[in-house]
C-alpha cells in the first residue's frame, strides 16, 4: 500500500470524528445520539486499524477489534436495549437549546486546536489528530455537563473516552497492548454500571433525567 | 509475591462470597479473607522494607507507599469486621435482602484489590486501570440500599470519577510522550515511576508540567479537592457505615499518593519543587475552607463527616506543599485521619441503626442509650479535633510551624478554617452525644451489647494513640522521615 496515503487517510477520519462530535451536541433524541457514536466509534476503529497497516504495529488491530466489538456494536445495543425495557422516552432534556449546544461545541472545537498548538509544540505531523482529540475530549466535558438525560451523560463521558484514545494513538502509537485492553475493560464495565444505574432510574422515577436526582444539596 | 498472594486471597473471598448460603457463611468467608489480606499485606511491606527475602520487579513501593498498603490492609480488615453485626442487624429488620450481602461480601474485596494494585503498581497504566477499577468496584456499594438518594450519589459518583480519572488519564499519556519525545533508547511500552524519576532529566519539561496539571486535576477529583469534590459528601453519606469508612479513610489517600507520585517526576524534572509546591499550598488550602462553609450548619452527621475528610485531605495535600518535612507530616495526618475516621464512620453504623436517621435533629442523647459507643465515639471526635496524644496534634502542630515561617496569610486562614470546623463539630455532635430534645426518634433497640464495632473503634483509638504517643517521645517522626527518604 500507498504509505503517502496513510497520513492524509489518518486526518480524514479524525475530521470526520469530530463533526460527528459536534453533530452529537445537537442531538435530542437517543437512537439518533447512539447511531452518531457508533458511526465515530467506527472512524477510531479505522483510524487505529491504519495505523496498523500502514506502520505494521500489528498489535493495533485487536485494539481495533476491541473498539469495534464493545464501541461500534456491544455499547449502543446495549443502551438501547435498556432503554426499551425501562419504557421512556426518547427525547433527551438540557439545560441548552440545540443550536446553542452546537455553537458552544464548535467554540470548544477552537479552543482545543488553540491549546493543542499552544500547549503541545512539539507534535509535528500528529498535530492534526492530537487537536481533534483535545477537541472531542472538550466535547465530551460539554455534554457530560449540560445534558440532564442519562444517556445525554453517559455518551458524554464516552465521547470524552473517544477523544483520550485518539490522543493516545497520535501521542505514542498506542499504549502497550496490555494496557489498552485493561484501559478498555474498566470503561466497558462503567458504562455498563451506569447503564444498570439508568435502568433502576427508570424503575423508581419512570424518567431517564436527573429532574428526580437532585436532592442531595447542602 | 506476597502482593500476588493478596491479589488471589481477595479473588478467592470475593468468589466464595457470591457462592455462600447462609449470612454467617458470608460472614466468615469474608472475615477469613480479609485476615488473609491483612497478612499478605504486611509480608508485602515487609519484603519491602529488606525483614524477609523475596520481591516482584514488576511491583514497586515508595515508604510512602508502603504506609498507605498498611493503611489499606488494617482499615479493610476493621470494616469487615465492623460491618458483620452491622449488615446482621440489618437483614434482619429486612433492610436489605441476602443476595446484596453476598454481593457486598464480592464488593469489598474487589475493591480492596483495585486499591493494593493502585498503590504497589510500578507501571502507570496498570495503576489507572485500578484506580478506575476503584470506582467500579464501590459504585454497586454506594448504590447498595435501593432507596432515598442512593442512586444519584452512586450517579454523580461514577460519573464524576470516571471523568475525572479520564482526564487523568491524558496526563498519563503525556508522560508516555515524553519518554517518547526523550527518545533516549527508553521503551515506550513500559513508563514506569522508577524509570520517569531515574530518566527525569531528559524528559521535556513543558509536556511534563502540563502532564502533572491533567494528574493533578483528574485524581484530584477522587482526592476530594476542591472543586473536583462535589460527589464526596454524597457518596460517602449513602453508603454503608463500613463502605464509607473505608472510602474516607484509605481510598482518598490512595489517590493522594499517586498525585504526590507525579510530584516527585515533575519536581525531578524541573529540578526544583517551587513550581508544583504553588498547586498543592493554593488547592490544599481552598480544600480546607470550602468544606467549612458546608460544616457549620449541617443537619446529616455522616455528611459533616464527609465534609471533614475534605478538609483532612486538603490539608494533607496543603502540607504536601512545604518540602521534605512538610511529606513527613503529610503522612502523619494521613494515617491519623485514616484510623479516626473511619473508626467514626464505623459508630455512625451503629448510631443509625439505633435511630434510624442521619439527621442530627433526630437523633439524641447517645450517651444514654448507646453509652458505650458514645464513649469511644466522643474520644475518636476528640483525637479527630487534634487534641494530644492524637497523631493529627503532631502534623498539624508541625504544618503550622512550617507554614507561617513562609506563608503566613494562607495558613493564618487555614489555621482560622480549622478552628470553625473544631468548633462545627461541637456545636453538631455534643448535642446529639450528650443532650436530648423532643425532635428525637423512638430508640430502635433495648440495650446496648459490646459488639465488634465496638472493638474496632477501640483498636482504631489505640493504633491512633499508640502512634500519637511514639511522635510524642521521639522515635515516631524519625521513623516517618526514614520511611518516606525510602524510594
Amino acid at each position: 500500500m500507498n504509505p503517502q496515503l496513510y497520513r492524509p487517510l489518518v486526518d480524514v477520519l479524525a475530521g470526520l470524528m469530530l463533526v460527528s462530535g459536534v453533530f452529537m451536541l445537537g442531538r435530542v433524541r437517543v437512537r439518533s445520539l447512539l447511531r452518531l457514536f457508533a458511526a465515530q466509534s467506527f472512524a477510531l476503529v479505522l483510524i487505529a486499524a491504519s495505523g496498523a497497516v500502514f506502520e505494521a504495529r500489528w498489535h493495533l488491530l485487536i485494539t481495533a477489534g476491541l473498539v469495534f466489538a464493545i464501541k461500534v456494536v456491544f455499547l449502543p445495543l446495549f443502551m438501547v436495549t435498556v432503554m426499551a425495557r425501562g419504557r421512556v422516552g426518547e427525547r433527551m432534556t438540557s439545560s441548552m437549546r440545540p443550536a446553542l449546544s452546537m455553537f458552544i461545541a464548535l467554540a470548544m472545537v477552537i479552543l482545543g486546536f488553540y491549546l493543542t498548538t499552544s500547549l503541545i509544540p512539539t507534535l509535528g505531523d500528529n498535530f492534526f489528530v492530537a487537536a481533534v482529540s483535545i477537541s472531542l475530549a472538550l466535547l465530551g466535558l460539554l455534554m457530560l455537563m449540560t445534558r440532564k438525560g442519562l444517556y445525554g451523560q453517559i455518551v458524554g463521558f464516552l465521547i470524552l473516552e473517544n477523544g483520550i484514545f485518539t490522543l493516545g494513538l497520535a501521542l505514542t502509537g498506542g499504549m502497550p497492548l496490555l494496557v489498552e485492553v485493561g484501559v478498555f475493560f474498566d470503561v466497558t464495565i462503567g458504562a455498563i454500571l451506569m447503564a444498570l444505574l439508568t435502568y433502576r432510574v427508570h424503575g423508581e422515577t419512570r424518567r431517564a433525567d436527573t429532574e428526580n436526582l437532585e436532592t442531595l444539596i447542602d | 509475591m506476597y502482593i500476588i498472594l493478596l491479589v488471589f486471597a481477595a479473588a478467592v473471598t470475593a468468589l466464595l462470597c457470591l457462592l455462600m448460603r447462609s449470612y454467617r457463611a458470608v460472614a466468615v468467608c469474608a472475615l477469613a479473607g480479609s485476615l488473609a489480606v491483612f497478612v499478605f499485606a504486611l509480608f508485602t511491606v515487609a519484603v519491602w522494607f529488606g525483614l524477609l527475602p523475596g520481591g516482584y520487579s514488576a511491583l514497586k513501593f515508595d515508604g510512602f507507599g508502603a504506609v498507605i498498603l498498611t493503611l489499606i490492609a488494617t482499615v479493610q480488615l476493621f470494616a469487615v469486621s465492623a460491618g458483620i453485626p452491622y449488615l446482621k442487624a440489618e437483614l434482619e429488620e429486612g433492610t436489605i435482602t441476602l443476595s446484596q450481602v453476598r454481593w457486598y461480601g464480592a464488593l469489598i474485596p474487589l475493591f480492596v484489590i483495585s486499591m493494593a494494585v493502585a498503590v504497589s503498581a510500578n507501571g502507570l497504566g496498570l495503576m489507572w486501570i485500578a484506580l478506575e477499577a476503584t470506582t467500579l468496584a464501590t459504585t454497586m456499594l454506594v448504590a447498595f440500599y435501593t432507596k432515598g438518594g442512593s442512586l444519584e450519589a452512586a450517579w454523580k459518583y461514577i460519573l464524576v470519577c470516571s471523568a475525572g480519572i479520564a482526564i487523568g488519564l491524558i496526563g498519563i499519556l503525556l508522560l508516555y510522550y515524553a519518554v517518547y519525545l526523550a527518545g533516549n533508547g527508553a521503551d515506550v511500552a513500559s513508563v514506569t515511576w522508577t524509570g520517569l524519576l531515574a530518566s527525569a532529566k531528559t524528559l521535556p519539561p513543558a509536556v511534563v508540567k502540563l502532564a502533572f496539571v491533567f494528574i493533578f486535576i483528574g485524581f484530584g477529583t477522587k482526592v476530594g479537592i476542591v472543586p473536583m469534590h462535589t460527589w464526596l459528601p454524597d457518596a460517602h453519606g449513602r453508603t454503608p457505615s463500613p463502605v464509607s469508612g473505608m472510602l474516607s479513610g484509605v481510598l482518598l489517600s490512595v489517590a493522594l499518593l499517586i498525585i504526590y507520585r507525579a510530584k516527585l517526576v515533575v519536581d525531578a524534572v524541573l529540578g526544583s519543587s517551587a513550581w508544583s509546591d504553588n498547586f498543592f499550598i493554593f488547592f490544599g488550602a481552598l480544600s480546607v475552607v470550602v468544606p467549612v462553609c458546608f460544616m457549620i450548619r449541617q443537619k446529616n452527621y455522616k455528611r459533616l463527616l464527609a465534609y471533614s475528610s475534605i478538609e483532612h485531605m486538603g490539608f494533607a495535600v496543603f502540607a504536601l506543599g512545604f518540602g521534605p518535612a512538610g511529606v513527613v507530616f503529610a503522612l502523619i495526618q494521613i494515617i491519623g485521619h485514616a484510623l479516626l475516621k473511619s473508626a467514626l464512620f464505623f459508630g455512625t453504623g451503629n448510631i443509625l441503626l439505633a435511630y434510624k436517621s442521619t439527621k442530627f435533629e433526630k437523633v439524641s442523647a447517645v450517651a444514654r442509650n448507646l453509652p458505650r459507643l458514645a464513649v469511644l465515639f466522643t474520644l475518636a471526635l476528640l483525637m479527630l479535633l487534634a487534641v494530644p496524644p492524637s497523631p493529627l496534634f503532631f502534623s498539624e502542630l508541625g504544618i503550622f510551624s512550617l507554614g507561617f515561617a513562609s506563608h503566613p496569610y494562607v495558613s493564618a486562614i487555614v489555621l482560622l478554617a480549622l478552628v470553625i470546623a473544631a468548633g462545627s463539630f461541637f456545636m453538631n455532635f455534643m448535642p446529639m452525644l450528650f443532650a436530648s430534645h423532643e425532635h428525637a426518634q423512638p430508640l430502635h433497640q433495648d440495650k446496648e451489647r459490646w459488639n465488634a464495632v465496638h472493638t474496632v473503634i477501640a483498636a482504631a483509638l489505640t493504633l491512633a494513640a499508640g502512634f500519637g504517643i511514639a511522635l510524642l517521645i521521639g522515635p515516631g517522626g524519625q521513623m516517618i522521615s526514614r520511611i518516606i527518604s525510602i524510594n
